[in-house]
C-alpha cells in the first residue's frame, strides 16, 4: 500500500545506492512475500528456543513418570506417580525448600538494599572519580563465579585466610553447619551486587530529573526527595530486581556450592536447586530428579505470576 | 552537617573498597610465591613472581582457554545473527502479537535450567554432542538470545520512524535498510548486547560442568577441578582465578559506560 501511494516520492540520500529500486504496483504474490518476512525473521530464534528450552522441559515431564538410571542401554520403566510420592515423602525436600527460602531472603540485601544505597551514593561522586567508583563496584561481576569461589576459599581459609585474620577469629567458615550457608549467601551476594548496582544506576538514569527539581522548589529536603520522589519512581526497577532474586538466587549459588561445600556440611547448604542436581547426577535417579524439576517449575510459575501481579499493582509509573 | 557529608563520602568509598578487596587480594596473591602468600601478617611488599602463572599453563590451561574463547565468540555471533532480524520484526516492522512473542522469549529465561538438564544431557548424548563444544555453543546461544532480543528491540525502537519510512519508500530492501539506516543508530546498543553475551558465556558454569569434561571443558570447568584438587596452593589458585577472569575484566572495564546505557534502554524498561 505504501509503495503504491508514494511512487513519486523523491529518492533520499539515506537509502544509499544499492537496493534502491522504483516501487511497482503489487500483485497478490508479492503482497504475501512482503508480509511474510517479519515472521520469517522471528522463526530461527523461536525454533531454537522451543527446541532447546521447552522441548527438554516437556521431556522432563515425561521422565518424571518413569524410573531410569541415565544409562542408555537400560530401558525406562513407566512408574506412574511413584516418583512424586517418593519425593513428597522425603524429609530432605522440605528442608531444601526452607534453605532455598533462606538463600532468597539472604540475597535480598545484596540485590536490592545495598545496590540502591550504593547507586544513590554514587550520585554524590562526580566527574572522573565516578568512573573509578563504578569500576570498583562492578569488579566482582566480571570475576567468573568459579573464580570468585577460588578467591573466597582462600579468604575464608581457617588457618591463613584474610577474613579470620582481620576478624581475629579462627572459624572454619565453609565446614561449619552454622556458617557455611551464610558464607555461600555472602559470596553469591558479593558477586551479583555489582550487576544490581548497574541495573539501579540505569533505572535512576531513566528518571526524569524534573520531578526532583519540582519537589526541591517546593522546599523538600534531599532526604525527602529521595524517599517520596526518587524511590517511588524507581519501583519498577526494584520489582524487577526482587523478581530476579526470587527466581534466580538458587541458580546463582550452584557454582559456589558445587566447588566449595558440595551441599554440606551435613547438607546445610543443599538448597532445592542443588538437591535436584544431586538426584540426577549423583544418585543417577533421573525419574526422581525429573519429578523434582516439574514441582520446582510449577512453583516457579506460581511465584513468578504472583510477583508480577504484585509488582504491577505496587509500581508507580513515570508517565 | 559538613561532618555528616564527609562521613557519608567516606562510607561511600568504604563500600567500594569492600567490594573490590577480594579482587585486589586475588591479584596480589597471584604474584606471590606460596611461602609469601602464607605469611602472617600478609606481605604487602614482596618480590613479584610470574612462576604461578607459568604453573597454571603447565597444568594444561591452554586448551580450556581455547574452548572458552571459541564457545564465547561463536555463540555471541550466533546470538547477534538471530537477534537482529528477530528484534527488527518486533520493533520496526512489528508482527501481530508482538507482546506475546516478547512474553514467550522472556518466559524461557524464567525456566529453572536445572529442571531441564537431564533431558539436555540425554539429547546431547544422542546427538554425540557430549563433551563437545558445539553443545555449549547451542545452549549459550539459547541462553543469551532472549535477553539480547529484549535489549536490541528497545534500541531499534529508538530509530526515528521517518528515517525508516523514507528508506522504505525508496524501495530499500531489508539488508540495505538494516545496514545503512538502522545499524548506525543502534551500533552502541549492539555492542552492549554483545558484551553482555560475552560476559555470560565466558563465566557460565552449570551447562559447562554437566555437559563437558576434558575435551570441551571451558575455563570455569578447569578452575573447578583446580579448586577441589589444589585447595592449598593459594598463590597458584589465585593466578588461575585471575587468568580465568582477566579477558572479561578487561573488556568489561573498558566498556562499562556502554553497559549502563545498554541496560537503561534494554532489560529494565
Amino acid at each position: 500500500m505504501v509503495s503504491g501511494t508514494f511512487v513519486e516520492a523523491p529518492p533520499l540520500a539515506l537509502a544509499g545506492e544499492a537496493g534502491v529500486r522504483p516501487a511497482s504496483r503489487e500483485t497478490g504474490r508479492s503482497r504475501a512475500r512482503r508480509l511474510a518476512p517479519p515472521y520469517l525473521y522471528l522463526l530461527p530464534a523461536v525454533v531454537l528456543l522451543v527446541v532447546w528450552t521447552y522441548q527438554p522441559l516437556a521431556q522432563t515431564f515425561v521422565l518424571s513418570l518413569h524410573s531410569w538410571n541415565l544409562v542408555p542401554s537400560t530401558p525406562m520403566e513407566p512408574v506412574g506417580l511413584a516418583n512424586y510420592e517418593q519425593l513428597l515423602s522425603t524429609p530432605e525436600l522440605g528442608r531444601s525448600v526452607w534453605r532455598t527460602v533462606v538463600v532468597i531472603l539472604g540475597m535480598l540485601p545484596f540485590t536490592v538494599l545495598i545496590p540502591v544505597a550504593v547507586a544513590l551514593l554514587t550520585r554524590r561522586v562526580r566527574g572522573r572519580a565516578q568512573g573509578v567508583y563504578r569500576a570498583l563496584v562492578f569488579a566482582p561481576m566480571l570475576v567468573a563465579p568459579v573464580a570468585g569461589a577460588a578467591v573466597w576459599q582462600w579468604l575464608l581459609d581457617p588457618s591463613a585466610g584474610a577474613v579470620n585474620r582481620i576478624l581475629g577469629t579462627d572459624v572454619n567458615w565453609l565446614n561449619t553447619t552454622g556458617t557455611a550457608q551464610l558464607a555461600i549467601i555472602v559470596i553469591t551476594g558479593w558477586h551479583v551486587a555489582g550487576f544490581a548496582v548497574l541495573v539501579v544506576t540505569a533505572g535512576l538514569a531513566g528518571i526524569n530529573p524534573d520531578y526532583a527539581a519540582a519537589a526541591k522548589v517546593d522546599g523538600a529536603s534531599r532526604g525527602q526527595v529521595t524517599r517520596w520522589v526518587t524511590l517511588p519512581l524507581l519501583s519498577p526497577t526494584l520489582a524487577f530486581l526482587v523478581l530476579m532474586t526470587v527466581l534466580l538466587s538458587a541458580q546463582w549459588t550452584f557454582p559456589l556450592i558445587d566447588t566449595l561445600t558440595q551441599g554440606g556440611p551435613v547438607g546445610s547448604t543443599t538448597n532445592l536447586y542443588y538437591l535436584l542436581w544431586e538426584y540426577g547426577f549423583r544418585s543417577h535417579d533421573a525419574g526422581l530428579a525429573a519429578a523434582a524439576g516439574v514441582l520446582f517449575f510449577a512453583g516457579f510459575i506460581v511465584v513468578a505470576a504472583v510477583l508480577t501481579r504484585l509488582a504491577e499493582r505496587l509500581s508507580h509509573h513515570d508517565d | 552537617m559538613r561532618l555528616g557529608r564527609i562521613s557519608l563520602t567516606a562510607f561511600t568509598w568504604l563500600v567500594a573498597i569492600l567490594f573490590v578487596f577480594p579482587v585486589i587480594w586475588m591479584v596480589l596473591t597471584s604474584f606471590k610465591t606460596e611461602a609469601d602468600a602464607y605469611t602472617d601478617p600478609p606481605k604487602l611488599f614482596f618480590t613479584p613472581t610470574l612462576e604461578q602463572f607459568a604453573g597454571v599453563f603447565e597444568r594444561g590451561f591452554l586448551p580450556y582457554l581455547a574452548n572458552s574463547g571459541f564457545v564465547t565468540l561463536i555463540s555471541t555471533l550466533a546470538v547477534l545473527l538471530l537477534a537482529i532480524p528477530a528484534s527488527y520484526a518486533l520493533s520496526i516492522s512489528p508482527v501481530k502479537g508482538t507482546s506475546n512473542v516478547l512474553g514467550f522469549f522472556l518466559s524461557t529465561k524464567m525456566l529453572p535450567i536445572v529442571a531441564a538438564i537431564i533431558p539436555l544431557y540425554v539429547i546431547s548424548q544422542n546427538l554425540q554432542l557430549l563433551d563437545n563444544v558445539w553443545a555449549l555453543i547451542i545452549l549459550y546461544t539459547a541462553m543469551n538470545l532472549p535477553l539480547a532480543i529484549w535489549m536490541m528491540r528497545s534500541f531499534f525502537l529508538e530509530v526515528p520512524k521517518e528515517m525508516i519510512e523514507a528508506a522504505r519508500v525508496d524501495g530499500a530492501k531489508l539488508p540495505t535498510l538494516l545496514y545503512r539506516v538502522v545499524l548506525p543508530v543502534v551500533a552502541p546498543g549492539i555492542a552492549a548486547t554483545a558484551l553482555i553475551c560475552v560476559i555470560f558465556s565466558w563465566t557460565e558454569f552449570f551447562y559447562a560442568v554437566n555437559l563437558s569434561a576434558a575435551r570441551a571443558g571451558t575455563v570455569p570447568v578447569f578452575l573447578s577441578g583446580f579448586i577441589t584438587s589444589e585447595g592449598l596452593y593459594w598463590a597458584q589458585l589465585s593466578a588461575a582465578a585471575l587468568l580465568a577472569s582477566l579477558p572479561v575484566m578487561i573488556i568489561g572495564w573498558i566498556a562499562q559506560n556502554h553497559l549502563v546505557r545498554g541496560l537503561s534502554m534494554g532489560a529494565v524498561k
